[in-house]
């Protein structure tokens, strides 16, 4: 919390450039040249394919291990949603991740260029969980029930430290009488926490299925 | 982040001279709050606490209890009362009284807030980990559980620390001992990390939560019981004589006017004055079938932005007053707009949301369409005989479009479009001269709902009034990160009659700094240039009025709202008494540079957008009015009385809504009400363009 952003953290200020975002939107994309020079990725296509032959056994043990991993991340991460202690759950992002939910008619907007339902930096996202902890976010209080569901967790690629990742979801939400679905498809960009060892989000992105936010009306919660 | 300097000075207290901090606000203000702190705690986090205090509208002032004793541990409670009363005198001299003021203490600061709920009847006590001079807290808790009988204030107590049995004991003796005995409402909430003094830099997020979840409870607490102070007016109301006590939602019992005079809708009443809309035009289908008989059917209806279609035969497909039309360009680029109805037996004759097509084809008996609506072919045509009257696309009676928005009316005798527009015309100039190649419409759309009636969110879309209580959120995320907000700017602003039922709430450019995030150098240097710009081609006087925000409201259902920071275009459809849909466009220059347009998307969605931190309280707040409404009977009437007092309404002020409701009133009953009369406006909301624009918009291709 050292790094809580304020007007004089510059890093919070309303800067940036385009080039930040292209490694992120290449890698969801799953395009790009890093793809066929990483070496770990042509030996985790190979293991794919000759899953059971000798020599190989060991990297698919690791997928193994590692789609578990990714697995209970993401069980972990919801339930902390769903409980609403959403301070812990920004722990578990990086200072420079994004929170992002494209507008429901265009999935693949660029966040730079279209317009997007939700679109947090770290700055935002912190007056968002915190905003939403107190009687001010009106649409909120009394606080709603949610449960997240996550489901088809699949590893997508893998460079460095940073994994993608895409599950689909869908948060019901509770309140007043009324239950709001939102489903749709995780494609989030996890970093390897050198600290703790687990991981952070880089990206956190969740692509509405939903023709458009009726009878709901708004996203109030985090998906 | 500290924005108002506390005051340091003594006064005297029990024993000698007592240090305290001031903070007294100048506006509006919802109570008094003494802060008793732990020595040593004052220099360091009491400023942000009483700024913090301050957003709330609370002033406050503030001391270390049993300061300047040299023995701090055996300090007798009488001392700390006393120096707490010293303090609630000290702001008696400002006002307040007893019941007006909250007492929040920390440490030895909470026993003393503890022992002040129990010596005097406040309206709320706040004590954060209390503990007596030098025991433990859990010895402080078991003694003040045997005082639960006699507290006399609203008491909570935030208790924070290692979880060990004895505090785990500590603690639920007191809450047990307080519910069973005490006279008043208490809590005590236990948190397993200690608290840190608000704002103050927690380890780690187990901590912070704490500390924020702590700071929450004591504002809610106060907030819930602080008795509010009554302004003059209102206690000039308490004190009239009782013969002229009004019921005032009694049914039956009503004011001085003659209700048959009066349309059994809108109450307008000058004399009073107040202007009341009753409840039951929200939830009766009677009365939504003759909105669209006699408002949707007969008015020009806002359909799309001819940026939405770049190419010759791109189409969109949507719907206005329940007809599913079909938005296109022909094959020549000329804007059409087609009832999407296969005039064989009308079979929806284009089902895709958007596309490029120069002729469509009905999937049901394969007649064939172009763009320009004329039948091109039907399967086996020689069944039909020579004479057969071979049926092109049917359309809206009218269509036609102003500086890119095109909008259609079904009612064949309208005026033109430029007529019917009136003085929102101007408006519209506004706005869409801040390009010099044409305002366009952005990829991706906000499509959401309401449930709730079609006209509520009318009102709220240019509803200065609920700014900063509805979006209190909003604004907390913009002074965070601006470092401040003048709130007051919100009220240098006029609200105005635009004729045929329009409206706007416009200010002047002071308003411009009120919402979204602060810019870089760079693209505030961009943007002056790009203003500096506009002087030239547009005077000054015209370009001071752009700089300005402007709430617009094109009778029946749309909404264009500039805030400079960022542009929407609000389409509301009536779906039935109690639920409507909405669709919001982003509107920008597109010759902006990247930082200025990324600055709009964030600034759009998160103030406008369903999934931001402002639309969704305004959902929250049309959707509860709706369920209410079920009571309308024994709640008869909505007030839109604000300003009709003093004829100079603000954007806080409800002079905009009774335009539209006047409007509404007589196209529904034939009841002509007659504008307001208002003082003029100064030359900000008037000045006119220097010369005819200098470019045509970007339209047809």
């Amino acid at each position: 919390m050292q790094d809580r952003p304020t007007q004089a953290n510059p890093a919070f200020r309303w800067t940036g450039s385009r080039s930040q975002a292209a490694p992120f939107s290449q890698m969801e994309t799953g395009l790009g040249p890093h793809r066929a020079a990483s070496p770990d990725w042509r030996r985790m296509e190979e293991a794919q394919v000759d899953g059971f032959d000798q020599g190989t056994h060991v990297q698919t043990e690791a997928r193994v291990a590692a789609q578990h991993e990714i697995e209970q991340f993401l069980y972990g991460e919801v339930h902390l949603l769903d409980e609403w202690r959403l301070h812990e759950w920004l722990d578990l992002f990086t200072p420079d991740a994004r929170y992002l939910v494209p507008a429901t008619d265009k999935p693949d907007g660029d966040p730079e260029r279209d317009l997007f339902l939700v679109q947090d930096d770290r700055f935002l996202l912190e007056q968002r969980a915190n905003s939403l902890l107190t009687r001010a976010a009106h649409a909120e209080y009394p606080r709603s029930r949610t449960r997240h569901m996550v489901s088809n967790v699949q590893i997508i690629d893998r460079v460095d430290d940073m994994v993608e990742v895409h599950a689909n979801f869908a948060v019901f939400r509770m309140r007043r009488g009324a239950m709001d679905t939102y489903i749709g498809q995780y494609r989030h960009v996890l970093v390897r926490d050198e600290d703790s060892g687990g991981f952070r989000f880089k990206i956190r992105k969740a692509v509405l299925d939903l023709d458009a936010l009726r009878p709901h009306g708004k996203v109030s919660i985090i998906l | 982040m500290v924005r108002i300097h506390p005051v340091r000075t003594e006064i005297p207290g029990s024993r000698s001279a007592l240090p305290i901090a001031e903070l007294y606000l100048g506006i509006a203000l919802r109570g008094a709050v003494a802060l008793l702190c732990d020595e040593g705690d004052q220099a360091l986090d009491v400023s942000e606490t009483m700024n913090s205090l301050a957003e709330h509208g609370y002033e406050s002032v503030a001391a270390a209890v049993a300061s300047g004793q040299g023995d701090r541990t055996q300090v007798p409670e009488g001392e700390l009362v006393q120096d707490t009363i010293v303090l609630v005198d000290h702001l008696g001299k400002r006002g307040w009284t007893p019941a007006q003021i909250g007492i929040i203490g920390y440490g030895l600061g909470g026993y003393a807030a503890f022992a002040a709920a129990v010596h005097g009847s406040f309206g709320a006590a706040v004590s954060v980990s209390p503990h007596a001079a030098a025991s433990p807290v859990a010895r402080a808790l078991t003694d003040m559980a045997g005082r639960a009988a006699s507290v006399r204030t609203p008491w909570l107590g935030l208790i924070g620390g290692p979880d060990n049995g004895q505090l785990r004991s500590a603690i639920r003796q007191l809450e047990t001992a307080l519910a069973a005995s005490s006279p008043v409402y208490t809590e005590v909430v236990a948190y397993r990390a200690a608290i840190a003094p608000l704002y103050s830099h927690a380890p780690d997020s187990a901590a912070h939560a704490a500390a924020f979840d702590a700071w929450q409870r004591t504002t809610e607490w106060l907030n819930l019981r602080v008795a509010p102070r009554l302004t003059p007016l209102a206690k000039a109301w308490r004190a009239r004589p009782s013969e002229q006590v009004t019921l005032v939602n009694q049914p039956g019992v009503d004011s001085l006017r003659k209700e048959s005079e009066m349309s059994e809708y809108v109450n307008d009443d000058r004399e009073m004055p107040r202007f009341r809309v009753n409840r039951e035009v929200m939830v009766n289908p009677a009365v939504f079938a003759r909105e669209r008989e006699l408002i949707f059917d007969k008015s020009w209806l806002y359909l799309g932005h001819e940026t939405e279609l770049r190419k010759p035969n791109d189409f969109k497909t949507r719907t206005v007053a329940g007809r599913p039309l079909i938005f296109a360009r022909d094959a020549k680029g000329a804007i059409r707009v087609w009832v999407n109805s296969c005039p064989h037996r009308g079979a929806m004759l284009c089902r895709e949301q958007q596309g490029n097509a120069r002729f469509l084809t009905c999937f049901y008996h394969g007649w064939t369409f172009n763009s320009s609506g004329d039948m091109v072919s039907m399967p086996g045509d020689d069944s039909y005989g020579p004479n057969f009257e071979r049926p092109n696309l049917g359309a809206p009676a009218k269509v036609d479009s102003y500086r890119g928005f095109v909008f259609v009316s079904f009612d064949p005798g309208i005026v033109d479009l430029p007529t019917y527009l009136a003085g929102a015309k101007e408006y519209l100039d506004l706005i869409c001269d801040q390009s010099s190649v044409g305002m366009t419409v952005l990829e991706g759309t906000h499509e959401y709902s309401v449930k709730a009636n079609w006209k509520l969110l009318v009102e709220n879309s240019f509803d200065g009034y609920h700014a900063v209580s509805t979006h209190q959120r909003y604004f907390e995320m913009v002074m965070a990160a601006r470092g401040k907000l003048d709130a007051s700017a919100l009220s240098e602003s006029r609200g105005i009659d635009l004729g045929n039922g329009h409206g706007v709430i416009a200010g002047q450019p002071a308003t411009e700094g009120l919402f979204g995030r602060p810019t870089s150098d760079a693209a505030r240097a961009e943007k002056e240039e790009r203003i500096t710009q506009f002087r030239q081609l547009y005077g000054d006087k015209w370009v001071d009025r752009m700089r300005g925000a402007r709430n617009l409201v094109i009778f029946p259902n749309l909404v264009v709202i500039d805030l400079v920071m960022g542009v929407v275009v609000r389409k509301i459809d009536p779906i039935s008494p109690d639920y409507m849909e909405v669709t919001a466009w982003e509107l920008v220059p597109p010759e902006e540079g990247e930082e200025l347009h990324r600055q709009r998307l964030d600034n759009f969605l998160t103030f406008w957008g369903p999934g931001g931190l402002a639309s969704p309280d305004d959902v929250e707040a049309l959707e509860t009015c709706q369920r209410s409404y079920a009571a309308r009977r024994e709640v008869q009437w909505s007030d839109i009385s604000r300003g009709m007092y003093s004829h100079r309404a603000s954007a806080n002020d409800e002079l905009q809504m009774r335009t539209f409701w006047r409007r509404w009133n007589r196209l529904i009953t034939g009841e002509e009400l007659p504008p307001e009369e208002q003082e003029p406006l100064d030359e900000l909301y008037t000045a006119q363009r220097l010369a005819d624009r200098g470019q045509q918009p970007a339209s047809l291709g």
